[in-house]
């Protein structure tokens, strides 16, 4: 081997990979023999490592696996190309403005029935406070109630409670039962008092 | 290493122009033949991004329904496969980014593996005799490895420049990165991988050469008795 051969005078590795890598070539390279034989060499060890690189890919996808690759591509795109499916929302339900607009009017009777009911009690109610003492006008008198039959025991017994009353009486002083009786206000009395002037 | 495939930009446009007057059935059989023409190419970066191949096989279907419902968006000034590998690799990052997330709070089962081990278990390569196609399933599980230990975006510029045999513009196109930024990550990315199978390489030949001393002694040790 010549001194500049084996002192490295020529191209690194390095150098020659670059060309190969696509960088212009040196000077050196250009006109030196042994390194455009060392260029060729490891040229070709690329190509080959290359091509030994694609022939494994190329084992794993056989010409069957790419048919199938195809034919799931062309369904994929058939897929897409499809519009969208619409589903009909159920029949039978009511639109919601329709539902909301009953509803409404199911309150608005509801809530003037209660209206109503509320009026009539209360002018009821007030009705009756107004007319406590009931009108004699359309009263029938009071009816006696039925003598009951007599009998001798009967007879015999009323005689003796009413002589026992008499005699409560007669024990009591009339003039002081009187008194109380003069400053016991009349029910009736009462009630007119209370009465607004225009309907005494 | 493959020719680069140029999508003829009529047929993208012709697409684009059935997809805007609404002939959508026509237009998806347009792109059938998009599909059968990028599907290899696409499952391949995808596979080398991810590293795993049902993760890959989503993000091609991802990518391919996204550019055709996109197509409005397509312009003329790049070709169709740049505009669909652009779209590609974002997705593969979006995924890679959402399964990082995902792995920070869940502990893998030991036994499942993951999509790890998919690229390693490949199909074994048949050689000349069973020795040969031992070495070459060897040589493809180091490989393997090798683009594993490589940062995402240095595997995919890898593939897509050497294997793909794309231009660095094009492949600044594609990833978003300038062409400078292309090859700087093309050179490390040759360079690890060199590297890496340098060493198994000399692992491999330190191994033999133990064998084969250890071998040596036992016939020399033999021959005495």
């Amino acid at each position: 081997m010549r001194f500049a051969e084996k002192f490295g005078r020529h191209a690194s590795e390095s150098a020659l990979l670059a060309q190969i890598a696509g960088e212009p070539a040196t000077a050196h390279v250009s006109s030196c023999p042994v390194c455009q034989a060392r260029l060729a060499a490891l040229g070709a060890w690329v190509d080959d490592t290359a091509a030994e690189a694609g022939a494994m890919a190329d084992a794993v996808f056989t010409p069957e696996r790419l048919a199938e690759q195809k034919s799931e591509i062309l369904r994929r795109l058939e897929a897409a190309g499809r519009s969208a499916r619409v589903i009909a929302f159920p029949a039978g339900t009511p639109a919601p403005a329709l539902q909301s607009t009953r509803q409404v009017l199911r309150w608005a009777a509801a809530a003037a029935v209660a209206g109503m009911m509320v009026g009539l009690a209360s002018g009821r109610l007030l009705d009756l406070n107004g007319s406590a003492q009931p009108s004699t006008a359309g009263l029938q008198p009071r009816s006696e109630p039925a003598p009951r039959p007599q009998t001798i025991a009967s007879a015999a017994d009323d005689l003796d409670e009413a002589a026992l009353l008499d005699a409560a009486y007669d024990r009591i002083s009339l003039d002081s039962l009187r008194t109380i009786d003069d400053m016991t206000p009349r029910a009736r009395e009462a009630t007119l008092a209370s009465l607004p002037r225009s309907r005494r | 290493m493959t020719a680069p495939l140029t999508e003829p930009e009529n047929v993208a446009a012709a697409i684009k122009a059935l997809v805007a007057g609404h002939r959508l059935d026509e237009a998806r059989l347009r792109y059938a033949e998009v599909v059968s023409r990028h599907q290899r190419r696409a499952s391949r970066i995808a596979l080398h991004y991810l590293r795993d191949a049902a993760d890959a096989d989503e993000a091609v279907q991802d990518a391919f329904v996204k550019a055709f419902t996109h197509i409005g968006s397509y312009k003329d000034e790049w070709p169709f496969e740049v505009w669909f590998t652009r779209i590609l690799i974002n997705g593969c990052l979006d995924r890679l980014k959402a399964r990082r997330r995902r792995d920070r709070w869940i502990v893998p089962m030991i036994e499942s593996g993951g999509g790890e081990r998919e690229l390693t278990e490949i199909m074994p390569a048949r050689g000349p005799s069973p020795e040969d196609t031992m070495l070459l399933n060897e040589r493809r599980r180091r490989l393997a490895d090798a683009l594993g230990g490589l940062p995402d975006r240095q595997r995919t510029i890898f593939m897509l420049s050497h294997y793909e045999g794309l231009s660095s513009k094009e492949v600044s196109a594609m990833t978003g990165l300038n062409e400078s930024t292309v090859r700087v990550h093309l050179f490390r990315a040759v360079r690890k991988l060199r590297g890496m199978l340098a060493s198994g390489e000399k692992t491999k030949d330190e191994r033999r050469k133990t064998e084969d001393k250890t071998e040596e002694d036992g016939k020399r040790s033999n021959a005495i008795r």
